[in-house]
């Protein structure tokens, strides 16, 4: 009479090991899906950390009511460019349209451009809003919110002052004020005359 | 005659001054649809709300939008694809199947169906018993073994067989 030991099916222990690798495997590709999106979250730029850096390109595309069809900042390297960010329902930007018209005029024959870029707006509020504070300086709708993101601005209004080599040497949150909008245009406009 | 013809004159030119300014005014907003297009866009300038319930000064501005875009004639998603063009994706309050934010439609399915086996796969492995080591029934052989594991009766049953003649 003999008995016989029955060992462990190997079949159980092989389940469990591709069982493992598949759990392995999908964690790696949850991982990768997480990083993957931080990765895209720190690109995100805030516009203060542009200061000081090269002003990002864009093209931005003017209302019907400039001759123009769009107007691109590297067509305007080697002018002082102000880029400023606003939107018809932005409460803070009234304070500071009159006076961006003014200093416009009184700075467009000594090489300076202004640019308005209108944030998140319907055109027919935007062309509402430059009529009735007389803004005739190129501006345009933000399509796509491509200029405002490529800038990381954190609301409107804010303001880039970009030198003519293309650098932003102040980012303006908030309105500004007259005193300091004149000072920092004057400086500028001294440092490219003396380069030029 | 004249003085029927004066009346009439008069009713109709009431009818005109009456009626006009509700004509020039034009068919009520449909705002059902505008509602149901607007629940489906963020507000732009706040968190975590939906265009239909916000109440500033730049929802109420693209709320008319959708409506100037629904008298146009486009459809419900010609609407929200015009918003996501102008503005940008971000403002649709469910992000497209396509391109990078496929990752976040994708990876929430992948880690609950991932979580989902690994919890079946866990409780399976609580409700099976504890291996234990078994023995095959014993195999009568009609031999007596003298293999070391054999049972003491062994010697004893083959004794009896051979006696009996059996074997």
């Amino acid at each position: 009479m003999a008995h016989t030991t029955i060992s462990q099916p190997k079949e159980s222990s092989e389940k469990s090991t591709v069982g493992k690798t598949i759990f392995l495997i999908v964690g790696l590709v949850l991982l990768l899906g997480l990083f993957a999106v931080m990765a895209v979250n720190l690109q995100r730029v805030e516009s203060v950390d542009l200061q000081g850096n090269t002003a990002p390109e864009f093209t931005l595309p003017l209302f019907d009511q400039f001759e123009q069809e769009d107007i691109a900042l590297a067509d305007l390297r080697g002018q002082v460019v102000v880029v400023n960010f606003w939107a018809s329902w932005c409460v803070e930007c009234y304070k500071e349209a009159e006076l961006l018209e003014q200093a416009w005029q009184d700075y467009k024959d000594r090489g300076v451009m202004f640019v308005g870029v209108d944030h998140l707006d319907t055109d027919t509020e935007g062309l509402a809003y430059m009529e009735k504070y007389g803004i005739t300086y190129p501006s345009g709708p933000d399509i796509g919110d491509k200029i405002s993101q490529d800038y990381g601005i954190t609301g409107v209004p804010e303001t880039f002052f970009i030198d003519k080599g293309g650098n932003i040497v102040h980012v303006q949150i908030g309105p500004i004020g007259r005193a300091e909008l004149y000072a920092l245009l004057d400086k500028m406009v001294a440092q490219t005359s003396q380069e030029s | 005659m004249r003085i029927l013809l004066s009346i009439v004159v008069i009713l109709f030119g009431l009818f005109i001054v009456i009626t006009g300014p509700a004509l020039a005014q034009g068919p009520e907003p449909n705002y059902d649809r505008i509602n149901d297009i607007a629940e489906n866009l963020n507000c732009p300038t706040c968190t975590g709300i939906n265009l239909a319930d916000c109440r500033t000064l730049t929802c109420e501005q693209w709320r008319d939008k959708i409506s100037e875009l629904v008298d146009e004639g486009y459809t419900n998603q010609e609407v929200l694809d015009y918003f996501s063009t102008q503005y940008g994706t971000q403002v649709l309050q469910e992000p497209p199947r396509s391109g990078f934010t496929l990752i976040l439609w994708v990876l929430p399915i992948i880690a609950l169906v991932a979580g989902g086996a690994w919890l079946i796969y866990t409780m399976r492995g609580w409700s099976r018993p504890e291996p234990a080591p078994a023995t095959a029934e014993p195999v009568s052989t009609g031999v007596a073994s003298s293999s070391p594991d054999s049972l003491p009766a062994d010697d004893y049953l083959s004794q009896v067989e051979h006696d009996l003649g059996l074997e």
